[in-house]
């Protein structure tokens, strides 16, 4: 279960990412119209394999909230009389909700694992595809 | 070139990684209208420079790490062709996956863009073109073929039309 901090920014990052898709995926309409139409030689699909889930509006979003997340997690390190309970990717659904919230949270469980289910398990499936994760780690960051 | 990257990944790639940028012009996304003959400014070939030196390490790392994988993989398989597959499947991106590789891609699309808002139109040079197309004159065929496993740029566009 996620503490309020986490719900609330889950909540943003959701709305933000229906709106990336909803946007991603009109472009991918219209991209297979034109090619359609014979406006367009290449098949869409061969410049954009795993299709509007690539969008650079989906990965700016995607990036935006990994590291919100990043810097949320932070934030609750420096303050003070917080349980530290950090939600991994093998807890994720497991966890009681009784005595289990997080208050840290790893931001690739948050920014995919965290939708699965309920009302945002449509955008969960979508971000499926993005097999190719946007992020990177420099070599200083590694350890 | 290692035989850990099929060589039709390798020209797929390279195609697809050119022409889909382009697809965003109706997105608001900043592409510039690339003059061959002008090459951009001294300031992108001065990054090209540092660019081309450390992307080559880089590839390196990351051919190395995959071709671990591979061996890895294939050593506790009975049937190592499946086993490449396997590999290839969990990670459609291949050694373009390795997180290193990730970061300086990104970061120079970004200098080259930063250094294209400064310049005149005819000056300004692609990102894709500046990190991929560019590499394909030279000596850097393990270092494209690294590249070109990457099933797209991992850069994103804001609202504003600004990559990031």
């Amino acid at each position: 279960m996620l503490s309020p901090e986490f719900q609330q920014l889950k909540n943003e990052y959701a709305r933000e990412l229906r709106d990336s898709k909803a946007a991603a995926e009109l472009w991918w309409k219209e991209l297979n119209q034109s090619y359609s139409d014979g406006q367009m030689q290449t098949n869409p699909v061969e410049l954009w394999p795993l299709g509007p889930v690539s969008h650079p509006w989906v990965i700016a979003t995607y990036r935006k909230y990994y590291f919100l997340c990043l810097e949320l997690n932070n934030k609750t390190r420096e303050s003070t009389g917080a349980p530290f309970v950090v939600e991994k990717e093998e807890d994720w659904g497991n966890a009681d909700e009784d005595i289990s919230i997080a208050y840290e949270v790893e931001p690739k469980v948050f920014v995919l694992d965290s939708l699965s289910g309920g009302e945002t398990n449509d955008l969960y499936e979508f971000l499926l595809s993005l097999v190719f994760v946007p992020i990177g780690l420099k070599a200083d960051e590694f350890a | 070139m290692s035989t850990a990257i099929p060589e039709e990944r390798v020209q797929k790639g390279i195609r697809r990684l050119l022409e889909a940028p382009l697809t965003l012009k109706s997105c608001g996304a900043p592409i510039p209208e690339f003059m061959p003959w002008t090459g951009g400014s001294n300031a992108h070939r001065e990054l090209f420079d540092e660019y081309r030196e450390e992307v080559d390490y880089v590839a390196e790392v990351a051919l190395q790490w995959w071709e671990e994988t591979l061996r890895a993989r294939t050593q506790l398989s009975p049937n190592e062709k499946q086993a490449v597959r396997k590999a290839w499947i969990d990670r459609p991106a291949g050694p373009a996956s390795y997180p290193g590789l990730v970061a300086l891609v990104r970061d120079y699309w970004l200098a080259c863009h930063r250094l294209n808002i400064q310049l005149k139109a005819d000056q300004q040079v692609p990102p894709w073109t500046f990190l991929l197309a560019w590499m394909l004159v030279g000596d850097y065929q393990q270092t494209v073929s690294v590249l070109a496993c990457m099933p797209y740029w991992p850069i994103g566009l804001d609202q504003e039309g600004s990559w990031v």
